[in-house]
């Protein structure tokens, strides 16, 4: 694929989620990069911000197989991967047949995914990871491409079970849902109490977002510019003696080489995006938040101070400036 | 990759000029910081000649900044960083040239995006050259302190040429002291005393010991001082009389025809040419007739007569003319030959005495510089340490524009007959504040011999030297005449209650060491 394509893709496709989807563009960009990266995303917002909306229109308009799964406390592993049910043929044997659960789609919105308990959060880790279930005795591929679109609640912890490092560590991305401002509200009513609704149109597929994934992988990246990927992550962790006096302070593990491979490989992509043919800092700076939110742990004194992982972040990149 | 080359050949020049800026202000202020601290140091361990410490401050500062300079001369690598940080140029310029040989389509649409942004760049995005300020404000300041430093007089630094001076002139008079005592030991003669000659050498020679072994000036003057003393025990006023004596003698005998001679000889004080005619008019008298020889011992007795300053000449002459009335002319031949010895001895005498003159006078020139040195230390001292010393220094000024007799403490002790006739000659003691000086003067005594007359010069009360003393602008007189005369004044006048009783003490030490 050729850059040029490259962009054209990535433009159609932000201009016809534009369509649906009122501004957000910071957020659609975040998203498009994840999947052309193949990797996961776990969106954090308030409900009704158009979470579900966004995942549903890029299924549409990517032309993916889509599925949904509400996460509640009494939800049970097997209702996300599929299970075995006792069928009977033509002739009246019975059997046991595979039933393919929601995951086995092109893009799987697990919404409010930390209301699930661990047992079937972790039913995710092996898909998300490996992009395979493994059901009794036998191991079942998921389809390519497989996306996994996360939604959590931030102001309604009660009940919930909180992802564990390991899982969270699996999103390539964490994205924050901002509340839209006047004129996107005033948009948003405009479009969605009108007589008539946006029509999506497909605009790339699978095999185009494999093709962007695979160039952007060529992106050429300077040694100066892998150093200060490196810098950035490793002043994530406390211990070192890059970490700024913030991350010494708030924070109780560091980043995971994962979070390398996200800063990386998403500022590849952004370069692409951005029309350039090499990696810069800048594309760093810019994925730097989406890629280490979620990697970056705080303690408990981070509470008490009311201090959350974007400032921790927003230091580290002071501080690496 | 031209494109790329040729902007990066244009930043590296900007990135080389910034930073020779750069080094060079810090190579400065590490000069100036550097040169502020040798003067500094210069205050507590003086150097001189100054100058190449400084010279070497200056240049360690330059060299470090020169070295740091190019120390930090910019690869490509980073200069690639710099253009891209500086220039917008997001990491084009150092991608494209990490991987400038690189193969596959992807690095060559990088490296003609990054030649594109070359062709484009406005150079004028590096900004303008980054000046250094901190470090010009302290390089400036540095800079004034030390310029201030070394404008304002430095104590150590003037005491430190006061001792190599010091030293200077102590090697200088030692050996014009070694030259004394050579000279002095090669002018022995005949019918002088062997005894005083070899006292003269010895002591000469000590004396040059001890200038050289001499702490300082004021040790040095006085070891000086104090052998001019000792060798003037070696004067003999009474040698002089004897000259006077002779020539009477020669007066009278120059009125014989048989004599006249050995008169006109004695008369013009030719001691020697006297003593041989008197041998040669001994040699002669048995050829001469009676009328002759009474004649001649008519005159030998007048000349007796007149010989009275010198006993020994009167009793050989009185003997001759007597012996030759008796007509014994052997025992006036031998009368005669005794006159001539007496004459001889005399001559001797006079010569030591002027070989003794010489040595003084040699002693007062070897002084001269050192109390140069005296007076400074003494002046400096004085400042240090008040008032009254000041005072003190005052007329140690005032002296020593007499001649040069500097004197702490208002003690300084001048020689009046050498003020009178610009040859006074005083010794400075700094530290003590006291001093002692001889004059001289030659004074016509019975001919042309020298009599060297100590004088006191007289202070006022504000310490404002008059430059004069009893003997000043007065017939001079005898040293033993006045010697004690000058002691009472010089203990009356220092004597008030001003005056500090161990310089008291050390004026009464000094007329004692005269022998008043």
């Amino acid at each position: 694929m050729e850059p040029e394509r490259f962009q054209a893709l990535a433009r159609a496709i932000e201009e016809e989620l534009g369509k649906l989807i009122v501004g957000q563009q910071d957020l659609v960009r975040s998203v498009l990069i994840a999947l052309i990266a193949g990797g996961h995303v776990l969106l954090e917002g308030q409900p009704g911000l158009g979470k579900t909306v966004l995942v549903r229109s890029l299924a549409r308009v990517l032309d993916l197989s889509f599925s949904r799964v509400q996460f509640t406390p009494d939800l049970m592993p097997a209702d996300v991967t599929g299970t075995h049910i006792v069928t009977e043929d033509e002739s009246g044997r019975r059997r046991f047949e595979f039933q393919p659960g929601p995951i086995f789609a092109n893009l799987l919105l697990a919404d409010e995914i930390n209301r699930a308990t661990p047992k079937t959060q972790s039913a995710l880790l092996e898909a998300m990871q490996e992009r395979q279930v493994t059901v009794g005795e036998r191991t079942r591929p998921l389809p390519r491409p497989f996306f996994v679109l996360a939604t959590q609640n931030p102001i309604e912890l009660e009940g919930t079970y909180p992802l564990p490092e390991a899982q969270l560590d699996r999103f390539f991305f964490k994205l924050l849902v901002p509340f839209p401002g006047p004129t996107e509200l005033a948009e948003i009513a405009r479009r969605t109490t009108g007589a008539t609704e946006a029509e999506l149109q497909v605009v790339a597929g699978a095999d185009d977002l494999a093709q962007m994934g695979a160039l952007a992988r060529e992106v050429p990246v300077a040694e100066a510019v892998m150093e200060q990927a490196v810098s950035l992550l490793l002043a994530t962790h406390p211990e070192r003696p890059e970490a700024p006096e913030e991350v010494r302070r708030y924070v109780r593990w560091g980043a995971s080489p994962r979070g390398l491979q996200s800063l990386v490989l998403a500022g590849r992509i952004r370069a692409l995006l951005e029309g350039r043919y090499n990696l810069a800092v800048e594309d760093l700076r810019a994925v730097a938040a989406p890629a280490l939110r979620h990697r970056v742990f705080l303690n408990f004194e981070a509470d008490a101070a009311a201090v959350d992982a974007d400032q921790v972040v927003a230091a580290i990149l002071e501080a690496t400036a | 990759m031209t494109q790329i080359q040729t902007l990066l050949r244009k930043v590296r020049y900007r990135l080389v000029r910034d930073r020779a800026l750069a080094r060079g202000v810090q190579g400065a202020t590490l000069a100036a910081l550097l040169a502020l601290a040798f003067e500094l140091l210069q205050r507590r361990w003086p150097i001189d000649p100054a100058w190449p410490g400084l010279v070497a401050c200056v240049g360690a500062g330059l060299g470090v900044g020169l070295v740091g300079w190019l120390r930090s001369w910019p690869s490509w690598e980073e200069v690639a960083r710099a253009a891209d940080r500086r220039l917008g140029g997001h990491e084009r310029l150092t991608t494209a040239l990490q991987f400038a040989t690189e193969g596959g389509w992807i690095y060559a649409r990088q490296r003609a995006d990054a030649a594109a942004f070359a062709g484009r760049v406005d150079l004028t995005g590096l900004g303008p050259t980054p000046v250094p300020v901190r470090w010009l404000a302290v390089a400036l300041a540095a800079t004034a302190a030390a310029v201030t430093l070394a404008l304002l007089p430095n104590p150590a630094l003037q005491q430190l040429r006061l001792q190599r001076s010091f030293q200077t002139a102590q090697t200088q008079a030692a050996g014009q002291v070694d030259a004394l005592a050579k000279q002095a030991a090669g002018q022995a003669r005949p019918g002088e005393n062997p005894a005083q000659r070899q006292a003269l050498v010895r002591q000469l020679q000590q004396t040059a010991q001890a200038v050289r072994g001499a702490p300082d000036a004021q040790s040095a003057v006085a070891a000086l001082s104090q052998a001019q003393n000792a060798i003037r025990q070696l004067q003999d006023p009474g040698v002089a009389q004897k000259k006077d004596a002779a020539a009477a003698a020669g007066q009278q005998l120059a009125q014989n025809p048989q004599s006249a001679a050995a008169g006109r000889a004695l008369a013009g004080r030719d001691l020697q040419g006297g003593a041989d005619r008197l041998r040669q008019l001994a040699n002669s008298l048995p050829g001469t007739s009676q009328q002759q020889r009474q004649q001649l011992a008519q005159s030998l007795a007048q000349a007796a007569a007149a010989a009275g300053g010198d006993p020994g000449l009167q009793q050989a002459l009185q003997q001759a003319a007597n012996a030759l009335q008796r007509g014994d002319v052997q025992g006036a031949q031998q009368a005669l030959q005794r006159a001539a010895q007496e004459v001889q001895s005399t001559g001797a005498q006079d010569q030591f005495q002027g070989d003794v003159n010489q040595a003084i006078n040699g002693l007062q020139q070897a002084k001269q510089p050192l109390e140069q040195q005296g007076q400074g230390q003494g002046q400096g001292q004085g400042q240090g340490q008040g008032q009254g010393q000041g005072q003190g220094q005052g007329q140690g000024q005032g002296q020593g524009q007499g001649q040069g007799q500097g004197q702490g403490q208002g003690q300084g002790q001048g020689q009046g007959q050498g003020q009178g006739q610009g040859q006074g000659q005083g010794q400075g003691q700094g530290t003590g504040g006291n001093g002692s000086g001889g004059g001289s003067r030659v004074k016509p005594a019975g001919g042309t011999e020298p009599v060297y007359v100590p004088g006191q010069a007289q202070s006022t009360d504000q310490g404002v030297n008059q430059g004069g003393g009893p003997g000043q602008g007065q017939e001079l007189v005898p040293y033993g005449q006045v010697l004690s005369q000058y002691q009472q004044q010089a203990i009356q006048d220092v004597g008030r209650a001003d005056i500090p009783e161990q310089e008291q003490q050390l004026v009464q030490q000094y007329f004692s060491g005269l022998g008043g």
